[in-house]
């Protein structure tokens, strides 16, 4: 199972990277999300994925359960999905505040912050 | 009833006293007041007087956390009554205190700015809400002893930070808040990568714990792998070398208060979660790490001192004076001894004042002369005696020429490169150093000292731009003249400075007491 998981977690870095190199924002957004998504996955598949046995402590054991999943790692998921989610909203939201002002959603042309020639450039000192 | 030997073993058997809270006031008194101005956003003229209460609590609680640690060494608290490693462990040492300590300051000083560059639509939008919470960010990172945690006071720092960027709204700090947002959001997932693989190999994020499991593993090679993550996502949160490109692009958009503390607390964040991680979790570097901190410090330096010398606006020209700095930072943790490490310290707590400090200027100079272009500035010692010299002295301050605080950094910094045969490391931290003089210099001629615009013959005086308010003025420079007289102080007398930044490099350098106060929280008294 974890075999195919890793799997799965390169093709989603593979894909979120591929839309990341492109120019419009929007795809950089889902490209933003797409890697969150294989973190999670990355981090769940970290902390061993099987569903044989609960990770339930019997009464009367004292040691470390051995075979379980560890619930540590899908804790940190939980929380992670949570921040990321967060970001993603408020991403989403930005990128379409920029698209309505800045009347573009091509990242070459979005040079306000960065005018390409600024007037008055020359000191004389 | 489950063995109580079983139960003392993961949890603390004794009451966690109200003065092991301490440590964690400088972070929970800013959250708690963030909370209640949140409640209380109507009423915007109580807003100042929160934010102020707060930085004012952490300041005086971190500063209290300072002289607690130099007396009795580190200081922990484990959450929940677990004990270490089971719990989420704050701990502090000299380093993680002294600069709570300054990034509180810097935060109070901010504030007192605030009320002369936010309106009343900006504060109750929350802008005093969400510096606070960014000092809440900060201060947790500074102070936590958990990895994943760590990784929860980035996010807290960045969503605050996304709204102070965007706060008002205008089309240039959208533009800047897309590149800021999405490079920033990179490298906090590349971060939480690491942290995910860092826990597969070793089981565990605690760092006093990280230390012995980290050594002991086999898996030297993902390891190594993995330290080269960590340097790449906090790379970019310090504005490193080839990751840098957010910073130019988005701090010179936002109002100046705004610009002022994402300077002084954001990229030192980084750089302190660098030291920790390349001391306790990877003390030797693990792979090229060290040799390549020299490399990209030695490279920002340079990139930076260009930068600046290019740049035509003077809220961009600091910004690249700001990455130069982080250079600096850089290639003290790659030289890797005690001295370094103290030049390290000590440049960052200068960087945090004079940076604060110069962009606060830059604030009441672009408000004198209506623009932040450096060739429409003018004429500013002939409109204010008291401006002119707040700006020589930070200059003087950033340049790291004395009697300013910028001075002792340097030298012991190329001191410890010379001691270590780090030739090249020395010629970057000079070229560095002659290119910001440079910047700075033809800066300083066109905005103190000529008449006028770039046009206006030499000799003559032309008053223009607005005179400011007596009264606007006296609360923007008041905040200048304190990191004014600070950085003087630190310059002309540095003892004190030295001696903590020699104390937090020992802690660094030589983590077994930081080890030792985690795992002893809640222990019984021997």
């Amino acid at each position: 199972m974890e075999f195919y998981l890793t799997i799965l977690v390169g093709l989603i870095f593979a894909a979120s990277t591929y839309m990341m190199q492109s120019r419009s924002v929007i795809r950089l957004v889902l490209g933003v999300a797409l890697l969150g998504n294989a973190v999670n996955l990355l981090i769940f598949t970290v902390g061993r994925v099987t569903r044989d046995i609960p990770p339930i402590i019997p009464k009367d054991f004292h040691g470390t359960l051995t075979g379980i999943a560890n619930p540590l790692p899908q804790a940190l998921i939980l929380t992670a999905i949570v921040i990321g989610f967060a970001l993603f909203a408020f991403v989403l939201v930005l990128t379409y505040r920029a698209y309505e002002s800045l009347g573009t959603d091509n990242s070459d042309d979005m040079r306000i912050a960065e005018p390409e020639k600024t007037q008055a450039s020359k000191l004389t000192y | 009833m489950a063995d109580p030997n079983l139960i003392s073993e993961a949890m603390r058997t004794t009451p966690t006293l109200l003065a092991e809270w301490k440590i964690l006031t400088p972070m929970l008194a800013p959250l708690v007041l963030a909370a209640i101005s949140l409640i209380l956003r109507q009423k915007d003229q109580w807003q100042f007087y929160i934010a102020f209460t707060a930085a004012l609590i952490a300041m005086i609680g971190s500063g209290f956390l300072v002289f607690d640690i130099i007396i009795d060494g580190p200081q922990s608290l484990v959450m929940s009554g677990w004990l270490a490693p089971y719990g989420i462990a704050f701990t502090a040492d000299s380093l993680s205190a002294i600069f709570a300590f300054i990034a509180s300051l810097v935060t109070l000083l901010i504030i007192l700015y605030s009320p002369a560059d936010v309106d009343k639509a900006a504060s109750k939008a929350g802008y005093y809400t969400l510096i606070m919470m960014l000092l809440v960010g900060v201060n947790g990172s500074f102070l936590t002893g958990d990895i994943f945690n760590l990784y929860v006071w980035f996010e807290v720092m960045l969503i605050s930070s996304f709204g102070l960027l965007i706060l008002g709204g205008d089309k240039i700090q959208l533009d800047g808040a897309v590149k800021y947002a999405f490079l920033n959001l990179l490298g906090t997932t590349f971060f939480l990568i690491a942290t995910g693989l860092l826990y597969g190999v070793t089981g565990t994020l605690n760092f006093a714990d990280l230390f012995g499991k980290v050594a002991a593993s086999e898996a030297t090679g993902t390891l190594a792998i993995l330290s080269v993550l960590f340097l790449f996502a906090f790379g970019i949160k310090a504005a490193a070398f080839p990751m840098y490109f957010w910073l130019p692009a988005a701090y010179h958009t936002p109002r100046v208060a705004v610009s002022a503390i994402f300077a002084g607390l954001l990229t030192k964040v980084g750089i302190y979660a660098l030291m920790r991680i390349f001391t306790i979790v990877f003390p030797e570097g693990n792979g090229a790490a060290f040799e390549l901190f020299g490399i990209i410090g030695g490279l920002t330096v340079i990139v930076g001192g260009l930068g600046a010398i290019a740049q035509t606006e003077l809220r961009r020209m600091l910004a690249y004076l700001l990455m130069s700095g982080v250079g600096m930072l850089m290639i003290g943790i790659s030289i890797h001894t005690q001295l370094s490490l103290m030049a390290t310290v000590q440049y960052a707590i200068h960087s945090m004042l004079v940076m604060t400090g110069l962009y606060l200027l830059s604030g009441v100079i672009g408000r004198m002369a209506g623009s932040f272009e450096i060739a429409k500035i003018g004429g500013i010692v002939m409109q204010n005696h008291f401006v002119a010299i707040a700006y020589f002295g930070l200059a003087l301050a950033v340049m790291g020429l004395p009697p300013f605080s910028g001075l002792w950094p340097k030298y012991m910094m190329v001191m410890a490169a010379f001691e270590q045969g780090h030739y090249w490391l020395i010629t970057a931290i000079l070229v560095g150093s002659f290119l910001t003089i440079a910047a700075v210099g033809r800066a300083s001629i066109q905005m103190i000292w000529r008449g006028g615009d770039v046009d206006t013959p030499d000799g003559q005086y032309e008053a223009r731009g607005k005179r400011l308010e007596n009264k606007q003025l006296r609360i923007m420079m008041l905040p200048i003249s304190i990191i004014f007289l600070l950085t003087l102080w630190l310059g002309v007398s540095p003892n004190t400075m030295i001696r903590q930044a020699d104390l937090a490099a020992y802690d660094l350098l030589n983590v077994e007491q930081y080890i030792q106060a985690t795992f002893d929280t809640g222990e019984p008294e021997q």
